[in-house]
């Protein structure tokens, strides 16, 4: 791992999931085809991957966690590979040290039967330095405090006590520990309430600069995409068809899809000729 | 109208009391003939009366239904955690050890116990421990929960909390464990309650065709020696009568309860909250 | 014309009564769309259904009056009977609607079903009808013919629209109508809704979260926070000079296209109904409360500009 090396790199990823067959054959829907694209250290640490349903966004965001397994293509973060060609070319641990996500129901994200300190303290203990496994409760604290929380707000409390923007806010906390090169937050406030979402938004972006964390951000919202991100790549039925600065993207978009997409968009300064 | 649960523990209560707890005060071994005078009716002396083999009924009931009940719950637990074990193993890691063991699970279920067990007994005379038994019981009796909390640990692998877990760098053990657990415990308890239905079903089945070990006295026992001595013909109902009204009980009960404490336990795997 | 006067309504739960709306009193206007906007837990689908009269859940009217007022001024009609004029004066778009349709049947027969209630217009009328509907939706003419799964899902929702809309109600609510959709083909159902409503010169009450659709087809909106209404007005007075600090807020932490300039969310979490603030249900979270507002949960004052706005601190608003 060095820091010359792209945060996260993709290059021509496949995936196609078949549907109704016994022997092979049965009907394929291409979920991606042939994506390729880069985040490096100096276009920022911010990556946003905008799409509505069926772009692949999501099948992106896991197979980059290694939660499905693509069909070809490659993923690097930060110069490790960490899949090639539907294999895996990096061991668990290696991989937890260099990822970690943040799920979209923060409500899902937890159990109900456990306490929530319980994720944090697991991490710590699991993936954390030696001075971490033996005392995990600092770094913990520490976690907890960066997004804005502390452990006393915490403590033996379950998802119940807690809305879906502080929950939200205790998954990044988690993931933190872990110090992971790259957090994937795949739809992270699309279950958020409005007044609720920049919060974490303005979150990502904090600690993107503070802890110079990278974040992959996947949504179907081109604004907030626009506002947090550095790098903006567009999706649409598996393909990418955009990919670039957000006020470049903005200027002169290079698809027609990419126009459709911004005159739909319901903005409350132009309003539309109906 | 009181609660289903209500009314399990009551029936389950009554089982008990009669059976395993009242067994500790037998007098003297209900086995041994003779001790009594013989086909005496109910009366201060012998609640239920006596066998045609002088020994008192009542007692020798209690026995019956502790034997019983031991070997239901016995073969019950470790079917259960064996079972619950396997099916969580099986759903969770997939491939090809859910391969192999959906095939052992598939195997032992369609091979029916009762004619095998029958077979075995006839084989050794009436002479199969009941630890044989119970050990063939366990056997082909983990299969089934196994079946059922695969199939909710197979739902269950896809959700959310659990492939967080994974990135907190927990083991498999400890994610089906603190992770998965936790929400099967319905499952679990219903599937104990009826293995030990079955295991009370099957043993007293084996033992009404004469093919159960004598010295251990079972409800299924008590009635092939009852129904032996005709103990029906000749008008002797207390001796016949209560293991079969104690059986019809403890399923009754005993289903009650796993019903009732099934709702009570279940928590939907697919709910979000 | 809905009149809302003062109403308190929801529903009795073992762990006590939840009003889910709390002395609300507004009006759908004829002929005009009315947006409602809030989070979860204000109130607004609640509200929908006590216009729509739906009671079948539970819903309880605990206090006040709604009717509804022939635009011709003539007769009213009382909440309670409202489903009696079900798909003749009101009709419903249900949230998540476009899988309400029965995969069994074609679209045609469904569609007439829907409008047979009413019995005042005949089976070849009521085609015509259906026909011309989903001409305005742009829908090709044989989507009558064909079954809901070889519809897309924007098809599906403009035909739950045209169902609704082909009786030719005095008042159309849907509940969150494009959510679940793209943004493209949101626009065009959008676009479809309030030509549709130019053409008949009906009412349509919108339900969504999202202020920025509101902004394109809403003429006048009203802002709901914890079943109380916040702010009402036209389109253009709330969303671009809000009054409420609520209404502010939620403007505030509304990312623009094209603009990167720092917005903030608004500090707290909307309240739990077991556990409301005394006095205004929004102070614990306003930048602008004073301890005043911890004693009055005020309603709704009139401004100059024809708009109302629930905060006690409104005259020394900023536009």
């Amino acid at each position: 791992m060095n820091d010359v090396a792209p945060i996260l790199e993709v290059c021509n990823l496949r995936k196609v999931y078949r549907q109704g067959a016994l022997f092979g054959g049965g009907t394929g829907h291409a979920a991606l085809t042939d994506v390729s694209l880069a985040l490096r250290p100096e276009d920022g640490k911010v990556l946003s991957i905008v799409g509505e349903s069926g772009s692949g966004k999501t099948t992106l965001a896991r197979i980059v966690l290694r939660l499905v397994a693509a069909d070809s293509g490659t993923v690097s973060v930060a110069g490790q590979s960490i899949v090639a060609d539907g294999q895996r070319t990096v061991d668990n641990r290696t991989l937890r040290k260099l990822v970690q996500p943040i799920f979209q129901n923060p409500f899902e994200a937890f159990s109900l039967q456990l306490p929530l300190e319980e994720y944090l303290f697991r991490t710590a203990i699991n993936l954390g330095e030696t001075a971490t496994r033996n005392d995990p409760r600092p770094a913990v604290e520490e976690a907890l405090i960066a997004v804005g929380l502390s452990y006393a707000k915490v403590a033996g409390k379950g998802i119940r006590a807690f809305s879906g923007g502080e929950l939200q806010r205790i998954s990044v906390a988690r993931a933190l520990i872990a110090k992971p090169r790259l957090i994937v937050a795949d739809e992270p406030v699309s279950m958020v309430d409005a007044s609720l979402r920049m919060t974490i938004v303005n979150l990502f972006k904090e600690l993107s600069t503070r802890l110079g964390v990278a974040f992959v951000y996947i949504t179907h919202d081109l604004s907030t995409a626009y506002y947090l991100s550095d790098v903006m790549a567009i999706m649409r039925q598996g393909e990418l068809v955009e990919f670039g600065r957000p006020e470049a993207i903005l200027q002169s978009p290079s698809s027609d899809y990419t126009r459709a997409l911004l005159d739909a968009i319901p903005t409350l300064d132009r309003r539309w000729d109906i | 109208m009181p609660s289903r649960l209500a009314i399990g523990i009551i029936i389950v209560g009554l089982i008990i009391l009669v059976g395993p707890l009242a067994a500790f005060f037998a007098p003297d071994d209900p086995r041994i003939w003779q001790t009594h005078p013989r086909n005496l009716r109910p009366e201060v002396e012998h609640w239920l009366g006596t066998t045609a083999l002088g020994q008192d009924t009542f007692w020798l009931l209690s026995w019956s239904v502790r034997n019983s009940l031991m070997l239901g719950v016995g073969v019950a637990a470790l079917a259960t955690i064996i079972g619950v074990g396997v099916g969580l193993l099986a759903g969770y890691r997939g491939g090809p050890l859910d391969r192999v063991l959906s095939f052992l699970m598939d195997a032992l279920i369609v091979i029916p116990s009762l004619p095998l067990l029958i077979l075995l007994s006839s084989m050794t005379k009436g002479q199969t421990s009941l630890l044989a038994v119970g050990t063939i019981l366990v056997i082909f009796n983990w299969p089934f929960p196994a079946r059922q909390i695969r199939a909710v640990a197979l739902t269950m692998r896809e959700r959310d909390f659990v492939n967080l877990a994974w990135f907190s760098g927990e083991s498999v053990g400890r994610i089906l464990w603190r992770q998965m657990v936790p929400y099967l415990r319905g499952w679990a308890v219903a599937n104990f309650i009826n293995t030990i239905l079955v295991v009370v079903a099957i043993e007293s089945s084996l033992a009404f065709l004469g093919l159960s070990n004598d010295n251990v006295p079972t409800i299924g026992t008590m009635i092939y020696w009852a129904l032996k001595y005709q103990a029906l013909i000749a008008g002797r109902w207390w001796w016949v009568l209560p293991p079969i009204i104690s059986i019809i009980l403890i399923f009754v009960g005993f289903f009650l309860l796993s019903n009732a404490l099934a709702d009570r336990m279940r928590i939907n795997p697919m709910a979000a909250r | 014309m809905i009149v809302v006067d003062n109403v308190v309504a929801g529903y009795r739960t073992p762990a006590g009564v939840v009003k889910a709306v709390d002395r609300i009193s507004m009006e759908v206007r004829d002929g005009e769309i009315l947006g409602i906007a809030g989070e979860s837990g204000c109130g607004k689908t609640t509200l929908l259904k006590l216009l729509y009269g739906s009671f079948g859940d539970g819903l309880e009217i605990f206090s006040g009056r709604i009717y509804w007022r022939d635009p011709d001024g003539g007769r009213t009609i009382e909440c309670a009977d409202f489903h009696r004029h079900w798909w003749e004066i009101f009709s419903y778009v249900p949230q998540g609607s476009m899988s309400a349709l029965n995969p069994l049947m074609r679209i045609a027969p469904q569609m007439l079903d829907a409008g047979s209630g009413g019995a005042r217009v005949d089976k070849t009328a009521r085609r015509e009808r259906i026909a011309k509907t989903l001409a305005e939706l742009d829908l090709p003419e044989r989507t009558v013919r064909l079954y809901p799964h070889q519809l897309s899902g924007g098809m599906r929702q403009r035909v739950m629209i045209g169902l609704a809309a082909y009786v030719d109600p005095d008042v159309v609510l849907a509940d969150e109508p494009t959510t679940a959709l793209d943004v493209v083909v949101q626009r065009q159902i959008l676009e479809n809704l309030v030509r549709l409503q130019r053409a008949r010169k009906n009412s349509i009450v919108i339900v969504s979260h999202d202020l920025g659709l509101h902004s394109q087809v809403a003429d006048r909106v009203a802002v709901l926070y914890a079943g109380r209404l916040a702010e009402v007005g036209t389109a253009d007075a709330v969303l671009r000079h809000p009054a409420h600090p609520y209404t502010r807020g939620l403007l505030d932490a509304l990312p623009r296209l094209g603009d990167k300039q720092p917005r903030l969310g608004i500090e707290g979490r909307p309240p739990d109904f077991m556990d409301m603030p005394q006095g205004c249900r929004f102070h614990p979270r306003c930048s602008r409360a004073i301890e005043a507002c911890g004693g009055v949960d005020p309603d709704p004052s009139t401004l100059a500009d024809g708009r109302a706005a629930a905060c006690i601190r409104l005259d020394e608003a900023v536009a």
